[in-house]
């Protein structure tokens, strides 16, 4: 045992965040902001309180080592966001062939798509994908904006 | 009297001195000491820690595991690349428990040159650096532009791509390699060139196809099944749970066939209506499972390995957010 290490008190840490990132995980993505809001909280109380210095003395007393440990092993960015976004983009290549295979008109596109049930709709929230009628494509904005490095993930017609 | 008045002030003073070392020894070794005996004390196991250092990774047969074959897909020809990814991993494994852990020995570093290395685009002889870049282009266009490339890279890189065939076949994936800063990490260019070479078999058949799409049931439809093969790999890769460099590298891959496939509609839609769907059916079908294939990704035995946050102090991030056990409840 290190001086400021104390294993059990450690996983007991990472046990807590990590059910709290499975939680998010597994969040409904169309109440995704909800849930980061909910738990932030959590993470607020139990990360190492730098700008705090009257809980940050009662960090050092116990523990300090191992909660930086399962401070540093969160996951640094949400990447379930991504594959939401990738949901969105299959969805909208599916609606794509839909629409071709029905001989959809780009006038018509928008009723379309308006009409598509739950699961081929914005998995964020859960209204119909955007319509461009100018340049025919069919739009979302993604969640993980910074991955895409691109405002809006499209799929043209 | 006056001697021992002096005698008197100096024991005082000796007093003095005494006690003020001592108090001062209090206000700055006690906390310490009171410190250090805190620390002496852990906590008990909360039920979550207990649930999660209850499941155990799971196992997956090495003839079963396509990571494994992933990382022994540069063996030299007449090895098996199984065999081959079994002896890096059991090299790199080995070295991890060794305490202090040393850096790659010589042997170990020659272990990882690929007896049949990888061919990659060359931007001297073919022009472009890079394989296709699906989110700015059309790839089966940009496949046929740079034809001579990819021939050029399906011929120096054969053996390589029929063992990745080889590998979609395979029904499981599981990352090997411990959670080390140094450590090797998976290469999966050779599925991005298999993908590469599938836009080019799409090119290949669209000049060809009469305007009512009959064509369709030549060869298409096997360069079609083969993209969907991918996804079907990829998807299953995705599903269950995975390191999250993995579940990455799978979201990655399935989206590049996506738009492949969505690259093709835009070129043969007047014959969609005739395609056999059962073919194209894994395309779009929605993923099973919940449509965030990371469920439970995150949590993991290396997280809730003891050994792995004290050996590799400093590491906790790596141990948390790389290389990540799968839980066998997922199995």
């Amino acid at each position: 045992m290190n001086a400021a290490y104390a294993p059990q008190a450690t996983l007991n840490l990472h046990a807590r965040h990590y059910r709290i990132i499975e939680d998010l995980l597994e969040a409904d993505p169309r109440r995704i902001e909800a849930a980061h809001q909910e738990v932030s909280p959590v993470f607020e109380e139990t990360f190492v309180a730098f700008g705090d210095p009257g809980r940050l003395v009662g960090q050092l007393a116990h523990n300090f080592a191992g909660r930086i440990l399962a401070q540093i092993a969160v996951p640094a960015f949400d990447w379930g966001r991504r594959l939401h976004d990738q949901e969105a983009l299959r969805r909208m290549i599916v609606l794509k062939r839909e629409a071709k295979e029905h001989q959809i008109a780009p006038e018509g596109m928008d009723a379309f798509l308006s009409q598509q049930p739950e699961d081929l709709r914005n998995p964020f929230t859960g209204e119909p994908f955007g319509w461009s009628a100018e340049t025919y494509e069919i739009h979302f904005v993604p969640s993980a904006a910074n991955y895409w490095k691109r405002e809006t993930l499209i799929v043209v017609y | 009297m006056h001697a021992q008045t002096r005698k008197q002030s100096r024991w005082s003073f000796w007093r003095f001195v005494r006690w003020g070392l001592f108090l001062m020894a209090m206000v700055f070794v006690l906390p310490v000491l009171v410190w250090f005996i805190a620390n002496r004390f852990d906590e008990s196991p909360t039920q979550e820690a207990l649930d999660y250092a209850a499941e155990s990774p799971r196992q997956v047969a090495d003839a079963d595991n396509a990571w494994l074959l992933l990382a022994g897909i540069g063996a030299a020809a007449g090895e098996d690349p199984l065999v081959f990814g079994r002896r890096r991993v059991d090299r790199v494994v080995a070295r991890s428990h060794e305490s202090p852990m040393p850096p790659p020995d010589a042997a170990e570093v020659a272990l990882f040159v690929d007896p049949v290395p990888k061919v990659g685009p060359d931007i001297e002889i073919d022009g472009v650096g890079e394989l296709c870049p699906s989110r700015d282009v059309d790839c089966i266009a940009w496949a046929r532009e740079n034809t001579g490339m990819l021939e050029r890279l399906r011929a120096a890189n054969s053996l390589r791509l029929t063992r990745w065939q080889t590998a979609l076949t395979l029904p499981d994936w599981q990352a090997l390699y411990p959670p080390l800063l140094d450590g090797p990490v998976q290469d999966p260019s050779v599925a991005t060139l298999y993908l590469n070479l599938l836009a080019l078999e799409l090119s290949q058949t669209l000049p060809f196809m009469p305007p009512n799409g009959v064509v369709i049931e030549s060869t298409e439809p096997t360069t079609l099944e083969k993209l969907a093969q991918t996804v079907v790999f990829w998807r299953r890769v995705q599903v269950s749970p995975q390191d999250l460099i993995s579940t990455l590298v799978a979201g990655r891959q399935i989206e590049d066939a996506q738009r492949i496939a969505d690259n093709w509609l835009s070129m043969r839609i007047e014959s969609v209506g005739r395609v056999k769907k059962q073919r194209l059916i894994k395309f779009w079908r929605r993923p099973a499972g919940p449509p965030n294939g990371v469920k439970r990704c995150a949590t993991n035995s290396v997280v809730f390995s003891q050994p792995c946050v004290i050996r590799h102090w400093g590491l906790g991030a790596r141990c948390g957010n790389v290389l990540m056990e799968p839980r066998s409840k997922d199995v």
